[in-house]
């Protein structure tokens, strides 16, 4: 995902266009699969029916699943929102408790560090809010982005 | 003051060669003992197999033992530190094996050795000290003072804080600590703390100034939480429902 301005006050993180053709690609292709096993669906015993009601789930979050950041200066608000046409989760995050947008090399990636992770650390709570997850060049570019954006510091102290 | 008179004895702090020396553990000392304990798990494996088969597996199980060992041994003996040496005012990097040591790599002066007190980034509550690029988990605010107070004035290098004033670092005023520190063990946790809690009060002013207060016990959720996992499920029934009626209308 990449920062996109829309106005002064108001931001998205928005989608890359190889990555909607690939999600919209790969999910044809499994509705396809999904719609030729349903049409002989009478044939098949009730455990590969909840079987394939399974794989039907994992269908509809692969289609429909995503995640919503919206930077609002009017508000002084980072809301993200993640559905999958209802709501799972919802973050509403008030720009002016940030203390600081924090990139830091993530603990799973081992010895080399090579995955990083931009963490916005609060002054009112002491455990940071996880935020994106990268490469190092686009956590950067993406950490100094918003932090221009919101007006907040950017720590690129790294281990 | 001495490393004897912290309140704590750390492990990444090799005592031998104190005062004139500091020897910490840098990262490719841990990644050397971690690659050890790593390693016993083939060794073992390999050391059980020579002992239970024979003939060309015995062989081969023997000859994996005769190379895993030595490099297991000379990994577990590995010791690298960055040394603060007070005698010749530099500090380096230094591989350290079986009390013999390696050449010197890095070599720079003292002063230009970068020593922050800053908050751990998991947990604000607990403190930790930037030594040469690399961050050390100390615990509480008063144990990451001590400890970056002992460096400071025994290697004569420059304390920095980022705790007071966060993100901006200042400059750590090492007078003014050392006496807060030699009082009684709670007076000094209360003097080290003001500053913290002032930074508190001052963005508490700073939001009532922008007629926007949020109140600091507002505390925001993770985004994933074991609960979410379970609103995954939500479609399902309704999947279920679909696929056992196509199936019963495909029957009829």
């Amino acid at each position: 995902m990449f920062f996109k301005p829309l106005s002064s006050t108001m931001a998205v993180m928005a989608e890359t266009r190889l990555h909607v053709i690939a999600r919209v690609f790969f999910s044809c292709l499994f509705a396809c699969m999904l719609l030729i096993v349903i049409a002989g669906i009478a044939q098949h015993t009730y455990s590969e029916v909840f079987m394939y009601s399974t794989l039907a789930l994992l269908w509809w979050h692969f289609t429909f699943a995503k995640r919503q950041v919206t930077f609002d200066l009017q508000s002084q608000q980072i809301t993200i929102k993640i559905s999958s046409l209802y709501l799972l989760t919802q973050q509403v995050i008030p720009i002016r408790n940030i203390a600081a947008l924090q990139l830091r090399s993530r603990a799973s990636s081992g010895n080399g560090g090579r995955a990083y992770e931009l963490l916005i650390v609060m002054h009112t709570q002491t455990e940071p809010l996880k935020f994106e997850f990268g490469g190092l060049y686009q956590m950067q570019s993406l950490g100094k982005q918003i932090a221009d954006f919101c007006n907040i510091p950017f720590l690129n102290q790294l281990d | 003051m001495q490393y004897s008179q912290l309140s704590k004895q750390y492990k990444f702090i090799n005592p031998i060669g104190l005062p004139g020396q500091l020897r910490i553990a840098t990262k490719r000392h841990y990644f050397c003992k971690v690659s050890c304990f790593l390693g016993l798990i083939p060794l073992c494996a390999s050391v059980l197999m020579a002992l239970t088969l024979d003939g060309n597996q015995q062989f081969f199980y023997q000859a994996v033992v005769a190379l895993l060992l030595p490099t297991v041994i000379l990994l577990g003996l590995c010791q690298h530190y960055l040394v603060l040496d007070c005698a010749t005012n530099q500090r380096f990097v230094q591989l350290q094996l079986l009390g013999y040591c390696c050449k010197k790599n890095n070599c720079e002066s003292l002063q230009s050795t970068e020593l922050i007190l800053l908050h751990n980034v998991n947990d604000r509550s607990q403190y930790c000290m930037r030594l040469n690029g690399t961050s050390y988990m100390i615990g509480t605010l008063v144990d990451a003072s001590e400890l970056v107070l002992f460096i400071s004035q025994n290697f004569n290098i420059t304390a920095r804080e980022q705790v007071t004033d966060f993100p901006t670092i200042h400059t750590l005023d090492t007078h003014a600590l050392a006496t807060s520190l030699a009082e009684s063990g709670s007076q000094s946790i209360s003097t080290i703390d003001i500053p913290d809690s002032n930074s508190l009060h001052e963005h508490k002013a700073n939001a009532k100034q922008k007629n926007t207060i949020d109140s600091p016990s507002m505390f925001i959720q993770p985004l994933w939480q074991v609960r979410i996992g379970f609103r995954l499920l939500y479609p399902l029934p309704f999947i279920l429902l679909f696929c056992f009626s196509m199936k019963f209308i495909g029957g009829l």
